[in-house]
């Protein structure tokens, strides 16, 4: 019997949507081998999330009280360590994120079990789990499977399973966690400051501009679509070097990232090393450059060969 | 440098070479030298392929790793922008490599009869090649035209060689495509009974596309400027001679009365209307337009949006004494706007001397009138792009040089070896540094004539400016004669 | 006291690339290397720790790898710190981050260092495992993502500050000794000065085997892991979609992804 338990994860009274996504990925698993579906509900209050988790395919929530309103990395890491003692699930899926970032690891080490992490993919080949993950920066990906091990841990990647859309009628049990105090103390949350727009590290849309923009007077063009967009305005040194844009504009300045950034559009620029130490970690990046080569289209996750200006002349055009 | 000092540099370094300096000089060596260069330099299996995909990678050594005839390589070598046609074609003869026929079908130094001798007929990736492709000969994209998709065809309506038959039969083939009629109608090689019907087309996309095309006549776009799209009326205002603007009340688009701020011919009493514009872009426009006489600019001084007020700063006929108002602007954007100036004298810049602000201090940094008492100062200051900005100013000292030579950023040091002044023994220093872009600049730049050569590569890059049809301005940058512009790749 | 950072020199592949005729690996021919950028900023943290209370704190780096591995090190070295020390065997082949864990664990209890200060992830992989179970290893409290570190020698507890999402943070008391895994952005780490890379040629470097360090065989290596790699291969479609068609047509399509990604 293989069964397949799925941790929740909250934060300040939302559940994660990775959470269903996982439980997807665990109906599908539990098909493979008639194994039963179980879902724990983690928290001070767990019953708060089991109508949204009651979902078709899980056979059972397991409510896991904690005398912590968030997130502790030993409450979490002793509650789940002790419920997998106790129902032996052959596969225990988590979301990847900071939270189980924070004590997966520990988890898998504490139980000595198979484990990996950021999986996209899982299925059982025979006997053998196998989890597909990336590699290389995304540019390979990799099988693993867990050879002895009984038990086997995987963080899932958000957006890569399907959660089942209807309704289900799961039993309700609860099981009681070992009292722990959890080692680390909680202080305070602190929500970021209102930025006035002025500051690249804070920003959640940049449009950046390089030097293929190759004289002063058209700089102005590529602010006005900035604009437009409601994009904050970035650039690469030779800009900020003349003086066309100011220095704080300036992307990939020593040290500082555009670390908020969701979505940056990226035109004439190559992408010199300085530069893209400054936005490659940014998920969304949309590169306009006229060379094909330009390393920044290697990064990108869209791109367009194509004459900076012509773009953005359309899109000025598309956009009044 | 001279073949006798690149021979006394490689006897010196007892047969094991900085690679990235061996890169740099293998262009300027003769072929017994060439030898000794790339035993080091292609040693391992790792080593030729990261040469292959290098950006930097000299020609000299990417025509050494074609000769080597390795299937590895080739791949990267056929998509690498500067290897030479004759490599590409030695290439070919080995390779049946889709993915390298379709790379070499893309090449821009690719031959016109290698282009001919790909198998296109079976290949769709290599017609795209072809069809995007500045190089492919103006007979064979007739040829292939046929075979070729929609997204092809996007391509050849814009290719260089495109004549206007060929633009004729992209449009007959569009159907009902009007961005392929769009692209056709945009070409200025577009045989003028198209213009015609675009002007009478009910797609607002394609009369756009006509305001835009470089041959359009006056008539036309006296017309265009009355097309109820504003877009469309916004394209034709960037062309049509200035004396078809009427009064600007009628104009109720803001995009309009940008494009017009933005002219360089525009009347004086519309000049007028248009610097007390409510939209702030339409003043900022304005502020920077050399046209716009001295009364004007005074008012525009004084605007409350800074971007306004900087724009005056930078406008190259801004008169002196706005210039000293604006160096005393609260705002150290605009201030900066002056600082960056190449007209401006001692008693201008004597106004920054205490100016903290690091937008302020890069152009004073820069600037060729600065004491070198105060360089001296910007040299040491925390911030590495402030610091560079010492490394861009031509009339830097060379004492001060020297000091910056042991700048902790790299890319500082990159600039360092470029500079005009560099001397020769600081460049010989940095063959030896630790940052491989740094010693592989300092080698190119000792090369013979290299500095002449980094300026060469500086305007080629920038020949994309030249390519760029929207912009009214010609190059206004006012450091005129200074040759030190955009030096460092970024 | 001491800090250990366990630093790692991470695989990077250009676009193109093959796979090694065992299916499981990258052919090495393709493979570059440098040093994982989250390591920078730990290792910055380290070092201005060292400066601030100077003389009361020795930040000492580590790696796991083969000799080539001395590189990161010596980066490490140019800009702080007077030893290193690297551990390696070839029976670490096939280890993945809880093996290599065991070691670095082990490296922690020999120095007796009060504190590690591991990346959060690495640039290559990413698997975000190796420093929080060095902690569980050692039985230590640990806190992951770190943006913010506010400590002094000597005192029983840090301060710190985890990254959430949303740019929000979350202020945590951590008694020592503790791992920490840093996140990027924490600080502005420096450039080493070219003096700093000289010296850095004669610093020592201490060459280590796990059984030196009293490793089991069983503990490393494909033994030791908690995962094993079957199959490596290139998924079919790249990662950039290459927008095509007329300007016109791309910046339509420009505009509708930027509003999905807006709107997500």
């Amino acid at each position: 019997m293989a069964d397949i338990l799925v941790i929740s994860e909250q934060r300040r009274g939302v559940l994660s949507p990775v959470v269903s996504e996982a439980i997807g990925a665990a109906r599908e698993l539990a098909a493979q081998k008639s194994g039963k579906v179980l879902v724990a509900v983690v928290g001070n209050d767990p019953s708060a999330f089991t109508p949204q988790l009651s979902l078709a395919g899980v056979d059972e929530i397991i409510e896991v009280a904690l005398n912590t309103p968030e997130f502790q990395s030993d409450i979490y890491e002793e509650a789940v360590l002790a419920l997998i003692n106790e129902r032996k699930p052959a596969v225990v899926l988590l979301p990847h994120s900071i939270d189980s970032l924070g004590y997966a690891p520990a988890l898998a080490v504490k139980g000595n079990f198979g484990f990996t992490t950021d999986v996209f993919g899982v299925r059982y080949e025979g006997d053998d789990l196998v989890a597909a993950r990336q590699a290389y920066q995304e540019k390979a990906h990799v099988e693993l499977d867990f050879p002895g091990k009984s038990t086997v841990v995987l963080t899932v990647r958000g957006g890569s399973f399907k959660a089942p859309e209807e309704a289900g009628s799961p039993s309700v049990t609860a099981f009681a966690a070992p009292a722990t105090a959890g080692r680390t103390t909680h202080v305070a949350f602190h929500d970021p400051e209102a930025s006035a727009g002025e500051d690249l590290t804070a920003a959640e849309f940049i449009l950046s501009i390089g030097r293929g923009v190759a004289d002063e007077d058209n700089v102005a063009q590529f602010e006005e679509l900035a604009a437009a967009l409601n994009f904050s305005l970035g650039c690469s040194r030779p800009i900020a070097d003349n003086g066309w844009l100011p220095k704080y504009r300036q992307v990939g300045q020593s040290g500082k990232t555009v670390s908020a950034c969701k979505v940056y559009i990226a035109m004439g620029i190559s992408g010199s090393v300085q530069h893209l130490a400054g936005m490659k970690h940014v998920p969304n990046i949309i590169a306009i450059n006229k060379d094909p080569e330009a390393s920044i289209l290697s990064v990108a996750r869209y791109g367009i060969v194509g004459d900076m200006f012509e773009i953005a002349n359309e899109l000025r055009s598309q956009l009044s | 440098m001279q073949f006798t000092a690149l021979g006394d540099w490689l006897s010196s370094q007892e047969g094991s070479f900085n690679i990235h300096v061996a890169a740099a000089f293998h262009e300027v060596a003769d072929d017994e030298q060439r030898q000794v260069l790339e035993a080091s330099l292609f040693a391992t299996p790792r080593a030729r392929l990261r040469w292959a995909g290098e950006i930097y990678t000299p020609p000299s050594i990417l025509e050494a790793l074609a000769r080597r005839d390795e299937a590895r390589l080739n791949l990267r070598l056929a998509r690498h922008p500067r290897t030479p046609g004759s490599s590409l074609l030695r290439i070919l003869r080995v390779s049946d490599d889709p993915g390298i026929l379709a790379a070499l079908a893309a090449h821009p130094n690719s031959p016109a009869q290698l282009l001919r001798d790909l198998p296109w007929g079976q290949q769709p990736p290599i017609r795209s090649g072809l069809a995007g492709n500045p190089a492919c000969p103006l007979d064979l994209l007739y040829t292939i035209l046929p075979e070729t998709t929609m997204v092809d065809r996007k391509r050849m309506a814009a290719h260089p060689a495109a004549d206007g038959a060929l633009l004729q039969k992209l449009w007959e083939v569009a159907g009902d495509d009007v961005y392929l009629r769009g692209e056709v109608i945009a070409n200025s090689a577009c045989p003028p009974g198209l213009l015609a019907a675009a002007l009478a087309s009910d797609v607002p996309l394609i009369r756009r596309k006509l305001a835009e095309n470089a041959n359009v006549s006056t008539q036309a776009l006296i017309t265009l400027l009355r097309d109820p799209v504003p877009e469309v009326r916004a394209a034709a205002a960037r062309q049509v001679p200035s004396e078809a603007f009427e009064d600007v009340d009628c104009e109720d688009f803001n995009t309009v009365r940008r494009i017009k701020a933005r002219r360089h011919d525009l009347p004086a009493d519309l000049i007028a209307q248009l610097a007390t514009d409510s939209d702030s872009w339409v003043r900022r426009w304005l502020a920077r337009n050399p046209a716009v006489p001295a009364e004007i600019l005074a008012a525009l001084a004084k605007d409350p949006e800074r971007e306004v007020r900087r724009g005056v700063a930078r406008n190259p006929a801004c008169p002196t004494d706005l210039l000293f108002q604006l160096a005393r602007d609260p705002e150290p954007w605009v201030r900066a706007g002056v600082s960056f100036r190449t007209d401006i004298d001692e008693d201008l810049i004597a106004l920054f001397e205490h100016d903290e602000e690091i937008d302020v201090l890069s152009g004073v940094g820069r600037n060729a009138v600065t004491p070198p008492e105060w360089l001296e100062r910007i040299a040491e200051h925390a911030n590495a792009d402030v610091r560079r900005s010492v490394i861009l100013n031509p009339r830097t000292p060379r004492y001060l040089l020297r000091r910056l030579a042991e700048d902790p950023y790299p890319f500082n040091r990159v600039c360092l070896v470029k500079h005009p002044a560099a001397p020769i023994d600081l460049i010989l220093e940095l063959l030896a540094d630790a940052e491989p872009q740094v010693c592989f600049t300092a080698a190119t730049m000792l090369v013979s004539g290299g500095r002449k050569a980094a300026r060469k590569q500086e305007a080629a890059s920038s020949s994309e400016w030249k390519a760029c049809r929207r912009s009214q301005v010609t190059n206004s940058e006012i450091s005129g004669e200074n040759a030190h512009e955009n030096p460092c790749a970024g | 006291m001491k800090i250990l950072v366990p630093v790692k020199q991470v695989e990077i592949l250009d676009e193109d690339f093959e796979i090694h005729d065992d299916g499981r690996r990258v052919d090495s021919d393709y493979i570059e290397h440098e040093l994982n950028e989250w390591d920078d900023y730990s290792w910055e943290t380290a070092l201005q720790l060292m400066e601030k209370h100077e003389g009361a704190v020795e930040a000492i780096p580590m790696t796991v790898g083969p000799d080539g591995a001395d590189d990161v090190l010596r980066k490490c070295l140019a800009k702080g710190g007077e030893r290193a020390i690297r551990v390696w065997d070839d029976a670490m082949e096939g280890s993945d981050p809880i093996a290599i864990a065991r070691v670095i664990a082990a490296v922690a209890k020999r120095e007796d260092v009060k504190l590690v200060l591991a990346g959060t992830q690495s640039t290559d992989h990413g698997y975000g495992q190796t420093g929080i179970a060095t902690a569980a290893l050692l039985g230590w409290p640990h806190v992951a993502v770190v943006s913010e570190l506010d400590y002094t020698p000597g005192s029983e507890k840090a301060t710190v500050r985890r990254e959430l999402e949303g740019g929000v943070e979350e202020e945590i008391e951590v008694p020592l000794p503790a791992v920490l895994t840093i996140q990027l952005g924490i600080n502005e780490p420096r450039y080493a000065s070219l003096r700093g890379i000289k010296q850095a040629k004669s610093k020592e470097i201490e060459e280590v085997s796990p059984q030196d360090l009293g490793i089991p065989a069983n503990e490393i290596g494909e033994a030791g892991s908690a995962a094993r790699v079957r199959r490596m291969y290139v998924p079919e479609r790249g990662k950039a979609e290459l927008i095509v068609g007329t300007p016109a047509e791309q910046a339509k399509r420009l505009i509708e992804i930027v509003n999905e990604l807006k709107g997500a």
